[in-house]
């Protein structure tokens, strides 16, 4: 395809592109649904048009000048995330493959979706062409970190380095209209499923008990067909393509069928190639963070297919998730749940996971007009501004104990958080352009 | 004071009988405000969302715990349990079946068997059998009172030869209970005068400095305050108060609901801690840091009747809240119904077990709640716990429920009759729900009262 054709072919699918996920598709098809479910009104205690300007004030006028600042590679492209968080003072000038995907997505998102300024896309670009460069030729996958001015400073990364450079290019592609860039995208993609498929595909799943966590050979693991769907979903939102519906068909089952622990009604991380549940630590091992983040990833695949069954389904797993991570004592959201059955819980706080909730019952806000969604989009939003952004800090804390008594100061997190505040900016204002109503994409 | 002021004081307490608990004085004084008498669900009362609760779910439950109680759970006590030949009562059996395992009776068991019959009797069923069962567990028991003021053995043969040394607090402090209940169902004053006595002096050695009791919460505190001591004298304490109104007793209400709301809560967590220094600061050793949530969850109820008695509504909103959070942080989000014990709160580490009695007094207060604020949150918890409990706990077949067993109810205890816990919220709950349905399902108006009047 030209390159002119396919800016046609986006053209068409991102009709009212300020919806982004699968909504570009939905505007047309959009009816505000009727009775008083319908009214959204305030959410999280705010009006819409409210809500809206606190997450255009966090994206504008603080996270993206502080960027610009502090992480953004002026000189070399690219991004550089080690940084004091107080200060803004680069600590590192390290550059890791997964930061370089995943800044080049939020990048590429912003200015599909928010703002078409130019110095964005050059941002994505020099990225793009800084990691490009160490593209290994067989299908590997990326040295996982790099000097400032390129040099490899690891040997082969993991599978997500792949991921996270095929998401920020299929961005890439449709910013910029260089089809090629979603075409490398896409095999990428599909380069790292094989080596996924494969029967002695290694992956450690340290997140359990460090080295201590047993070998799964060949490992199915949630968090890598949470990010191939998140993957997949968005190159659909603008590409059909059949080995991509494929995989985003793959995905959804290998999730809701198969991680999904019948016992407990909890997703499983880790299983057996065969996708039996491994004999050991792995069939009580529930990594509640991947579970809430995939399970917002199922809902926005469920709202691109407009597939009302999965989209349930979905968020009442969601729901489910959510439930079960809560701290009651302290607020907020547990990551992990090291053994179900003991109830084992490692009590660190992480703002990407309170975010994945905040977007979650976004979704759910929008589209059902939730009451459960509601109230804990006001408990969570209240909590997250409340503990994870500190007056005068140039970033939010990425993380912390499990009160944020002692937080983390040195990574600016550039991906789960900005991804937040535009995934639910573009939702409140579509909700706004709507007149305040439920899409009633789901009657 | 005499007999027949006694009797006098008794019934005029218990004019609308039915009430109990404390609830008399709420009952005879309700005034339904006119928001409140509405019959919008939903619709706003002060600061509580009233919701007028359903008459037919009231009457499904009433039959409910009516057929619990008389149908299932007394003539099993009837059949199994309660000792006709030498008074008191054999809890030391196989659920399944009824079968005996043991004869040996418990200090603790006798005093919370004559507070059931005696409840029973007096607000239920003015059945002479009952008041028989409490009377001859009373003879029983006071044949082995010590003389001394200290603690009555803790176990005893069916003929009543003492099997051990003296036990702890909770033998006295369930035998007040159950003579004070007992004395007004007999009308027999006397009985009244011990249970005080017997608080009185059991009061008297918790406050020693050089208290003992043995628990691992409390392992090397030397005279330890107790959450589970303040809950058990504080209900005794209403209990006795609703009767007749003695200034040590009320004192002694006075100090617990202290000791509960102000030095017992953490304020760094907002759950009650276990166990605390004679001086009721923290153990600084965080591994004693203990939130039993089933006793807080029971303590608070507790003291949200004792605010109803005192009809202080500012007592009752801040144990509500209380409660709630104690009952939210207690949920187990994975199988259902609640957990019982945060053995360290910092590091999240839970006790697992599932104990119906927790899941009870869960109903208990939040029925509370329910009928007093009618808010709709509340009556959902309800419902869904008294679904949870049913399901667990109560199993086709077996003579009693099951009093406790592993985090699903999978592996359980068979081995006792529980006979205090259980048909105390069948009792209570049967209670609260024939005075909702005399009130139409509307709130009592209790708290509607402070922004109205």
């Amino acid at each position: 395809m030209k390159r002119k054709q396919f800016f046609a072919t986006i053209a068409a699918a991102s009709l009212g592109s300020v919806g982004g996920y699968g909504f570009g598709k939905l505007r047309a098809a959009d009816k505000p649904a009727t009775g008083g479910a319908a009214e959204i009104g305030l959410v999280g205690g705010l009006g819409l048009e409210e809500l809206r300007e606190t997450y255009r004030a966090d994206l504008f006028d603080n996270f993206l000048p502080n960027m610009d600042r502090s992480v953004i590679d002026h000189d070399y492209g690219g991004f550089m995330c080690s940084v004091d968080i107080r200060t803004g003072e680069t600590m590192s000038t390290d550059k890791r493959a997964w930061y370089e995907g995943r800044g080049m997505w939020t990048y590429g998102f912003l200015y599909n979706n928010l703002k078409q300024d130019p110095s964005y896309l050059e941002v994505i670009r020099n990225s793009k062409d800084f990691i490009l460069k160490h593209q290994p030729q067989d299908g590997e996958f990326w040295a996982g970190s790099f000097s400032r001015e390129g040099e490899a400073l690891s040997g082969p990364g993991d599978i997500y380095c792949n991921l996270f450079i095929a998401e920020g290019l299929a961005q890439y592609a449709i910013a910029s209209g260089e089809r090629d860039y979603l075409e490398r995208a896409k095999k990428i993609t599909l380069d790292s499923l094989a080596r996924y498929d494969s029967p002695d595909y290694d992956y450690h799943i340290s997140y359990l008990a460090g080295d201590a966590s047993p070998e799964i050979p060949g490992a199915r693991v949630l968090g890598h067909w949470m990010v191939f769907l998140i993957g997949a979903t968005q190159i659909l939102e603008h590409d059909s393509d059949p080995e991509i519906e494929r995989l985003a068909d793959r995905c959804v089952e290998a999730i809701m069928e198969h991680h999904l622990n019948p016992a407990y009604g909890l997703l499983n991380e880790g299983l057996n190639h065969d996708f039996t549940i491994p004999d050991n630590e792995f069939s009580q091992f529930a990594y509640m963070g991947h579970g809430i983040e995939t399970l917002w990833m199922v809902m926005y695949e469920a709202v691109r297919r407009q597939d009302r069954d999965l989209f349930r389904e979905s968020s009442d797993a969601f729901k489910r998730h959510v439930t079960v991570a809560q701290d009651a004592v302290y607020g907020g959201y547990f990551r992990s749940l090291d053994h179900v059955d003991d109830y084992t819980w490692k009590v660190d706080k992480v703002l990407w996971l309170q975010e994945e909730v905040l977007i979650g019952s976004m979704i759910l806000i929008e589209h059902m007009n939730d009451p459960w969604a509601r109230e804990r989009f006001a408990e969570t939003y209240s909590y997250v501004r409340k503990t994870f952004k500190r007056p005068g800090y140039k970033f939010w804390t990425s993380g912390g104990d499990r009160t944020l008594t002692e937080h983390n100061t040195g990574r600016a997190e550039h991906y789960h958080h900005p991804r937040h505040l535009m995934l639910n900016l573009t939702a409140v204002e579509r909700m706004i352009e709507r007149g305040g109503s439920v899409s009633g994409l789901f009657g | 004071m005499e007999r027949k002021q006694f009797l006098t004081a008794t019934a005029a307490a218990s004019a609308g009988a039915i009430a109990g608990f404390g609830l008399e004085r709420a009952e005879r004084g309700t005034v339904v405000s006119p928001q409140a008498a509405g019959d919008i669900p939903g619709e706003t009362i002060g600061e509580t969302n009233c919701e007028i609760i359903n008459k037919k779910v009231l009457e499904r439950y009433r039959k409910k715990y009516r057929d619990d109680l008389f149908r299932s759970f007394l003539p099993g006590m009837d059949s199994y349990v309660v000792d006709h030949t030498y008074g008191g009562f054999l809890c030391d059996l196989d659920i399944r079946t009824g079968k005996r395992n043991s004869t040996t009776k418990r200090a603790w068991y006798e005093g919370r068997g004559i507070w059931l019959y005696s409840f029973l009797y007096n607000n239920i069923e003015r059945d002479p059998h009952f008041l028989e069962i409490a009377g001859r567990s009373k003879e029983f028991i006071l044949k082995h009172r010590p003389a001394d003021g200290s603690f009555w053995a803790s176990s005893y043969s069916r003929e009543g030869e003492p099997l051990s040394g003296p036990g702890d607090i909770f033998g006295n402090l369930y035998i007040a209970e159950g003579l004070a209940e007992y004395a007004k169902a007999s009308g027999e004053d006397e009985y009244l005068e011990i249970a005080r006595q017997i608080t009185l002096d059991s009061m008297s050695s918790y406050d020693q400095p050089d208290y003992q009791y043995h628990s691992p919460s409390a392992s090397g505190i030397s005279g330890p305050r107790l959450l589970n001591h303040w809950m058990v004298f504080l209900f005794l304490a209403t209990r006795i108060l609703e009767q007749e109104k003695t200034h040590e007793i009320e004192q002694i209400a006075g100090r617990c609901v202290n000791a509960l709301m102000e030095d017992h809560m953490n304020p760094a967590y907002g759950l009650l801690n276990d166990v605390l220094n004679h001086d009721m600061s923290l153990p600084g050793n965080s591994d004693l840091q203990t939130a039993s949530v089933g006793l807080g969850i029971q303590a608070l109820w507790m003291v949200m009747y004792e605010a109803v008695r005192r009809q202080d509504r500012t007592l009752f909103r801040r144990s509500a809240d209380a409660f709630r959070r104690h009952v939210r942080v207690a949920e187990d989000p994975v199988y259902g119904g609640y957990l019982r014990s945060l053995s360290h709160v910092e590091k999240n580490k839970w006790t697992l077990d599932k104990s119906l009695g927790v899941q009870e007094e869960v109903l208990i207060g939040i029925l509370l709640l329910v009928e007093h604020t009618g808010k709709r949150g509340d009556m959902k918890r309800f419902l869904k716990t008294d679904a949870y409990v049913r399901e667990t706990f109560r199993r086709p077949g077996y003579k009693f429920w099951i009093a406790g067993g592993d985090r699903t109810v999978s592996r359980y205890r068979t081995s006792r009759a529980e006979h205090y816990h259980h048909p105390r919220h069948l009792m209570m709950n049967l209670l609260a729900v024939e005075r909702m349905i005399e009130r139409g399902g509307k709130p009592s108006g209790f708290l509607a009262e402070d922004t109205h009047g």
